[in-house]
């Protein structure tokens, strides 16, 4: 184990980190703001992999018109979702609302099995960037664009909820929704706001996972189940909090699967040990309020 | 003018019928108070008004405008403000950010001078809030949080202002505080006021005109004047 190659470590489960935290940017966003558990949020980022995928194998699309592309593509189908689904279910009781989003996750993940095969696919793309070289350590460009991609999804969701009118009718909306109608907010407009934003989200991290990891139609679950745990290691709705939380769930578990042996099947369990101990000690996670009720 | 006409039939929740029937008018400048004990239904008619319990029909005028059909939220853009109760406010937003937000929420970008004005006014009628911009709203003591609910629904510009037990669980003192500014907001304001209220007294003392609900029915409808000189009504309904 030298300097070198801890470093190596380090920058690499960092850049993932940039992945994990684009998944939960978006997710933190919509569950903020609407309290929907969406577990379909994988499945959209699964969706928009595919797509960029696509566009460039067939039509030879750079994987950065591809990843907008997604981004787009994914928040209109987010806007579908909510209109023809989503908006009846928020009425119901919380426990259907979570059967809801784990069925239709399940349902899309088995079109696209039936449609599109589960093989793996690879998609080959030259490097967005050229490699970053900080004396014995190398970035591959790939992984350089998408923690660059994933910061910048990050500032931009925060930057949205904090400095924009909708931000400030969204955390209107999710701290007391009945108040907020009385402000004069379309409080349902605002939730289908804040979904169609996270699944535009959703979408440009799929341009992203298409860069670095196989496109295959599982792909999702275990990045929403990541994104889950960076939510709550940061505290729900905590945008900063997630990018923290992103980070310290990367680095525990490329850390772990690079200098143990065989650690390769165990750097997930690792990261979620650490997220049970974070919750025991701070059921309400690293930056989140107490809650009162 | 700002004349409000106000009828409810059936309000209540489900199955639940708590208020059959409920008749009333109030114009700009006067502040009517809805008096009555516990479970009377003073909230549930003015949930009923503002569309958040079940109603078998409602029917509401501003003026010449027909308010009946409008949702929750655009009764807001109609200038229909409606205070609930528990000194609601929006918890992690700052005092500034409670105000900037709902005026915003109504009007087009760009209405600085016009934000600015109704800012004045509202500090003005509070000034502890002027003191408290920057802090979180929901750290805030109850009396404080009251005024920022308050100063919220004035920043709409409200023609009809509707409040829900301002003074439960505040004070004395700051009742007094509270109910001299609303006060204020009657006279310059300009809109109309319509207030459920338990504490007699202090409602008493700034209000035109004034309803006793009992079980859901209007026992004693009648000018203020009336009322607080009428030993008989006063010891049958209120209890005083």
């Amino acid at each position: 184990m030298t300097i070198a190659s801890v470093s190596q470590a380090v920058l690499l489960s960092l850049t993932i980190a940039g992945l994990y935290a684009a998944v939960a940017a978006g997710l933190t966003l919509t569950v903020g703001v609407t309290r929907i558990i969406n577990f379909a949020h994988g499945e959209f980022v699964m969706l928009g992999a595919f797509l960029t995928y696509w566009l460039h194998t067939r039509y030879a699309l750079s994987p950065w018109l591809g990843m907008a592309a997604s981004g787009v593509a994914l928040g209109l189908f987010s806007m579908l979702v909510y209109r023809v689904f989503l908006a009846r279910v928020l009425k119901q009781d919380e426990h259907n609302q979570l059967l809801a989003t784990l069925g239709l996750s399940i349902l899309l993940l088995n079109i696209a099995v039936i449609l599109w095969s589960p093989d793996p696919r690879v998609m080959q793309a030259p490097a967005l960037l050229p490699s970053l070289r900080l004396g014995d350590v190398s970035i591959p460009g790939n992984n350089f664009a998408v923690a660059l991609v994933g910061l910048t999804l990050f500032l931009v969701m925060l930057w949205i909820k904090t400095h924009t009118r909708y931000g400030t009718q969204m955390r209107f909306a999710s701290d007391d929704p009945e108040l907020a109608l009385h402000a004069g907010i379309n409080v349902d407009r605002v939730f289908e706001l804040s979904f169609v934003i996270g699944g535009a989200a959703a979408g440009v991290s799929g341009g992203l996972v298409a860069l670095v990891l196989y496109v295959q139609p599982t792909v999702g679950v275990d990045l929403v189940i990541r994104a889950f745990a960076i939510i709550a290691l940061g505290g729900l709705g905590n945008i900063p909090g997630a990018l923290v939380g992103a980070a310290i769930l990367a680095l525990a578990e490329g850390l772990t699967s690079t200098f143990v042996p065989q650690g390769g099947s165990w750097g997930f369990g690792v990261a979620f040990l650490l997220l049970l101990l974070v919750l025991i000690v701070r059921p309400s996670g690293l930056f989140g309020k107490q809650v009162q009720t | 003018m700002n004349r409000v006409q106000v009828r409810i039939e059936k309000a209540g929740y489900g199955d639940l019928m708590v208020v059959p029937h409920l008749e009333f008018a109030v114009s700009g400048g006067e502040l009517l108070v809805l008096l009555g004990p516990n479970g009377a239904g003073k909230t549930t008619s003015l949930r009923a008004l503002v569309g958040t319990v079940d109603v078998s029909r409602r029917t509401l005028r501003l003026d010449d405008r027909d308010l009946s059909r409008l949702s929750t939220w655009q009764l807001a853009h109609a200038g229909v403000a409606f205070v609930p109760d528990g000194a609601r406010c929006f918890a992690n937003a700052t005092v500034e950010e409670n105000l900037r937000g709902a005026f915003e929420a109504l009007r087009p970008r760009g209405a600085q001078g016009e934000r600015r004005r109704l800012l004045d006014t509202v500090f003005n009628l509070f000034p502890i809030l002027h003191q408290r911009q920057g802090q979180l709203a929901g750290s805030m003591s109850g009396g404080q949080r009251q005024m920022l609910a308050i100063a919220r629904a004035l920043m709409i510009e409200p023609k009809l202002l509707i409040l829900d037990e301002p003074s439960a669980g505040l004070a004395p003192k700051l009742v007094e505080e509270l109910f001299e500014a609303l006060g204020r907001i009657k006279d310059s304001a300009g809109c109309a006021i319509l207030m459920a209220e338990q504490n007699f007294a202090a409602a008493m003392g700034i209000a035109d005109s004034c309803l006793v609900l009992d079980e859901g029915h209007v026992a004693l409808a009648g000018p203020a004047a009336e009322i607080r000189h009428n030993e008989r009504l006063r010891v049958a309904y209120l209890g005083l």
